[in-house]
């Protein structure tokens, strides 16, 4: 079965044009800002609601499922489902353990907080992982600007780039 | 006089030390001119950004017959273009468009894709690979021929056709060739394309949305010659204006929607469908033409004969139609701005119930707020189809992809994401399709115009409606990013496409709107532009030029921060200086000198050495003048002095010299490298506040650091920078004073939401609930 996954994946793909100029706007862009005190990384992302909503009623089939910003069981699916596409791997090839602070709405833009904690001063080695919204939408682009003290460099996921590494600073 | 009371200011508490920076360079003053930027003005091209008076384009009038094959899913076309040379030079040979080439296997788009990152080299990239290496998806010619339908000499070169003519065409002359084509219409299911058909298994149907369907004149123009670059992907097109005749013949049960207006109801409406139309002429909602249960009827079996709709088309620069027998249709006659407008919209069944409710209502509203702020509409007819396309533009047509689930029911995101869709796309028929910017050279031109004008309208669709671009502070977060580049970049080279060419200019025009030059100023020169270049071919300096010409603000410095640059803003508060007026009066002004000096600590030496013996104290001879003097008593000369200084004052001066103000210099930073107006809430210690906008010309001298005199009626108790976030300020760490680290929205996030005392107080609380509920309960 999964074979055949693959298959019509890429039939979808093929001649991959992002054609639609109306709106290629599936992008969520968000800062991950070094904290030099803990060794860790605080993680803010904003992307929208609606894509948010869209796929967590997918996987749960909660048809009336909305972000309000409140409902602890609705925010239970958000860090569920965050925490399962946003991860940071050690060098040696473990997973850093994320603590999820929380998620907020503004608007049409839901904010997303993570810390990571890296437990180490050196970032040399660290794999970022965000694969949010990725699977649902074709011409997803995450994009993070990772910064430490004036330095800042931006990462960007796509289908086919869902990891990037950490500077060396 | 003015200046010689300032220059009797003296410090109170600091000094000010206007730091000795190096000047700007010539490629670094951000109010150096466009000038050298921008091409030489012509008599085509005019200094205030309107056309010249010999302004010039091409014309292309089109004749064109089409067959849909259904069950080959094939388009079989023959057209008669006639080509009117208006520029003042002769033709040797013509460029037409082929643009479905683009999809041959070894087309530029093809071939320049670059490797993927190894690691990550999937299966399924593999199988796009392999399956493009025998697709063939591209225009195939089968005749080249001159008005006598003799063979004229041609070339395709890649997704360009060139055809020699056998004498050149003159300025000011015309010809007339034929070609003839098929075309293989593409599975949109499966290639995401701007042309396709979908295929419903479950009635056995397809809708087919059908554009760059023909060979189409490239453009050739007094700024580029011919536009004839590769078609690759992105840089969609660069067309020229004509009238089209175009009969389309398909299956007798299809129905067609397309540019232009329907020349024979009488053929292939039936008698209910024109009574309909009747109706929906004088209606005031959209009425259905075909309703759905027809629409599903028409489903179940497929017609034996075939139709032919004929359609004409004045002065578009494109056509594009669909064709399905699924469709559903609703139509009204929408009056806009004086004009009216048949607002349809076709789809079939499974939109519903979103599409009858929302589509042709979004194009009304799309006409109404567009033409406000431009020109009325002024094509007969704006159509919206739903079909496998995301979103595609084309004159009087648009292609809108978003449908509910199966069971009717739809998300937020599907219903929000329609809606805003349709006003885009419905938008696009003002810019690019009238006001005819160069798509293959600038996709800012007309994404981003369309998306400033796309937020125009949602935030008139409803109260806090889900805008995604427009607001300054969504571009933040790209405007830092270090993957960037300006938006003055051509269309297949830009970087963060969706941000580059819609949000950031969308994002540039709304603030210089709200916050530049102010909706009044901004709304006339806007307007003014697309007045201008209605029907013409604008080029970005034509905008730049005529937001100036019409409004009396240089905004040199504003395009070359926003749009030829890729820094950002970011304006800090350095430091803030409390003056004080000199009152002349040697009493006073010494007396509080010695206070000063009185406050200052004495030197270690001296307090360490207070029990030395002095050697001035063993031998008093030793004291003279000096030993006593002290250059801050008051002497009898001061006092003269000063009275003559006061004499030589003029009466308005001597009241200035009582003037009850408080002097602050507020130095400001340029971090970001966008110079900006700064816009400055000052809050008083007495309560009240007022916000102080100065100009971006404050930073004219000195792009990096400048100084700013405020004379306050009462002490300033705190200041902030851009307190409504309207100038897109990147860092709002620096814009507070006195200093108020602004916390990250982490940071925020986490103190105000996260309150563990709050947080063990209501755990302990609800522990004892239940036990109070226990008590509570009769035994």
């Amino acid at each position: 079965m999964r074979a055949a996954t693959f298959i019509l994946l890429s039939l979808l793909a093929l001649v991959t044009t992002p054609t639609t100029k109306a709106h290629p706007h599936n992008v969520s862009i968000g800062t991950a800002e070094w904290i030099e005190e803990t060794h860790s990384f605080e993680v803010s992302i904003k992307l929208s609601v609606e894509d948010l909503e869209e796929i967590l009623i997918k996987q749960t089939k909660q048809k009336d499922l909305i972000l309000d910003g409140k409902s602890k069981p609705a925010e239970a699916l958000v860090k569920t489902y965050v925490l399962a596409h946003l991860s940071i791997t050690k060098p040696d090839g473990t997973m850093v353990p994320a603590k999820w602070i929380g998620y907020e709405i503004d608007d049409a833009t839901a904010w997303l907080y993570i810390e990571f904690p890296l437990g180490t001063p050196k970032l040399k080695g660290h794999v970022l992982q965000n694969n949010l919204l990725i699977d649902a939408f074709e011409q997803q682009v995450n994009m993070i600007n990772v910064t430490k003290g004036k330095r800042r460099k931006t990462l960007k996921f796509r289908k086919r780039d869902r990891t990037q590494k950490l500077p060396i600073w | 006089m003015v200046s010689r009371i300032f220059l009797l200011l003296v410090l109170l508490f600091t000094t000010i030390t206007v730091a000795q920076e190096i000047p700007p360079t010539y490629e670094q003053d951000p109010f150096r001119q466009l000038d050298e930027l921008l091409p030489t003005p012509s008599d085509y091209r005019a200094a205030s950004g309107a056309p010249g008076h010999r302004y010039w384009q091409q014309r292309a009038d089109y004749d064109i017959n089409v067959r849909l094959v259904e069950d080959r899913n094939a388009l079989i076309g023959e057209e008669t273009i006639t080509y009117h040379n208006n520029s003042p030079m002769p033709l040797e040979y013509l460029w037409l468009q082929l643009d479905q080439n683009r999809f041959e296997p070894d087309s530029r788009d093809t071939t320049t894709r670059t490797t993927p990152r190894l690691k990550q080299f999937t299966y399924k990239y593999l199988g796009e690979l392999l399956i493009r290496e025998d697709f063939q998806g591209g225009h195939k010619i089968t005749k080249v021929t001159d008005a006598d339908d003799k063979p004229l000499d041609h070339a395709v070169i890649e997704t360009m056709l060139r055809i020699d003519l056998p004498k050149s065409l003159p300025s000011g002359g015309q010809v007339t060739f034929n070609i003839g084509w098929t075309y293989q219409i593409i599975d949109a299911k499966r290639v995401r394309v701007r042309s396709g058909h979908e295929y419903f298994e479950e009635d056995g149907n397809s809708i087919y949305e059908l554009a760059q369907w023909f060979p189409r004149m490239c453009a050739y123009t007094d700024v580029n010659g011919w536009q004839n670059k590769q078609f690759i992907r992105r840089g969609e097109f660069s067309l020229e204006f004509g009238d089209y005749r175009v009969a389309i013949t398909t299956p007798d049960d299809h129905i067609v929607s397309s540019t232009g207006v329907l020349q024979n109801p009488d053929a292939v409406l039936t008698e209910q469908q024109r009574e309909r139309l009747k109706q929906a002429e004088t209606a005031e909602v959209p009425q259905f033409i075909v309703t759905p249960e027809e629409a599903k009827a028409n489903e179940k079996e497929k017609g034996k004969g075939e139709k032919t709709w004929v359609f004409q088309a004045e002065n578009v620069r494109d056509f594009a139609w669909a064709s399905s027998r699924k469709f559903i249709w609703d139509a009204v006659q929408h009056t806009s701005h004086g004009k009216d407008v048949w607002c349809m919209s076709y789809y079939p069944n499974e939109g519903e119930p979103l599409w009858s409710k929302y589509s042709t209502h979004s194009i009304m509203h799309t006409l109404d707020v567009y033409s406000r702020y431009t020109f009325p509409y002024p094509y007969p007819v704006a159509i919206s189809v739903n079909g496998p396309v995301g979103g595609m533009e084309y004159p009087m047509i648009c292609f809108n992809g978003p449908r509910p689930d199966k069971d009717g029911t739809y998300s937020k995101r599907i219903k929000y994401g329609l809606i805003s869709v349709i006003i885009h796309e419905v938008g696009h028929n003002y810019f690019p399709m009238i006001v005819n910017s160069d798509e293959r050279q600038w996709t800012w031109i007309d994404e981003g115009i369309n998306s400033f004008l796309q937020y125009l309208a949602e935030k008139e669709w409803e109260t806090d409606y889900p805008s995604r671009r427009g607001p300054a502070k969504n571009m933040v977060e790209y405007m830092v990013s270090t993957d960037q580049v300006p938006i003055m970049t051509n269309s297949e080279s830009i970087l963060q496409f969706g941000h580059n060419a819609y949000g950031k200019p969308a994002t540039a025009l709304n603030i210089l709107r709200e916050t530049i030059m102010g909706r009044e100023l901004f709304d006339y020169a806007f307007k003014k532009f697309s007045q201008r270049w209605m029907f013409k071919r604008p080029e970005p300096a034509d905008l730049f030029r005529t937001m100036e010409d019409a409004s009396s603000i240089d905004l040199d410095w504003f395009w070359r921060g926003w749009f030829y640059t890729t820094n950002h803003v970011d304006i800090a508060i350095d430091r803030v200086h409390l003056l004080d007026l000199d009152s002349l009066d040697p009493d006073i002004e010494k007396a509080e000198d010695k206070a000063k000096r009185d406050q200052e600590p004495t030197e270690i030496t001296e307090t360490r050495n207070s029990d030395v013996k002095k050697r001035t104290e063993r031998y008093p001879d030793l004291i003279d003048f000096y030993n006593h003097y002290d250059p801050l008593d008051v002497t009898v000369n001061d006092r003269e002095e000063a009275a003559k200084l006061i004499k030589n004052l003029k009466d308005d001066e001597k009241a200035l010299l009582k003037t009850q103000r408080q002097f602050y210099a507020i130095d400001f930073k340029n971090e970001g490298g966008v110079i900006m107006p700064i816009i400055l809430k000052v809050n008083y210690e007495n309560g009240t506040e007022e916000t102080l906008r100065l100009p971006a010309e404050i930073w004219r001298s000195n792009s990096k650091r400048i100084s700013k005199l405020i004379l306050a009626k009462d002490r300033i108790a705190s200041l902030q920078i851009d307190p409504l976030e309207e100038t897109a300020d990147a860092n709002l760490d620096n814009n507070h004073w006195p200093s108020r680290p602004v916390k990250s929205r982490f940071k925020l996030f986490k103190y105000k939401d996260k309150n563990p005392m709050r947080e063990a107080k209501e755990a302990a609380e609800a522990e004892e609930k239940p036990d109070r509920k226990e008590e509570a309960k009769p035994k």
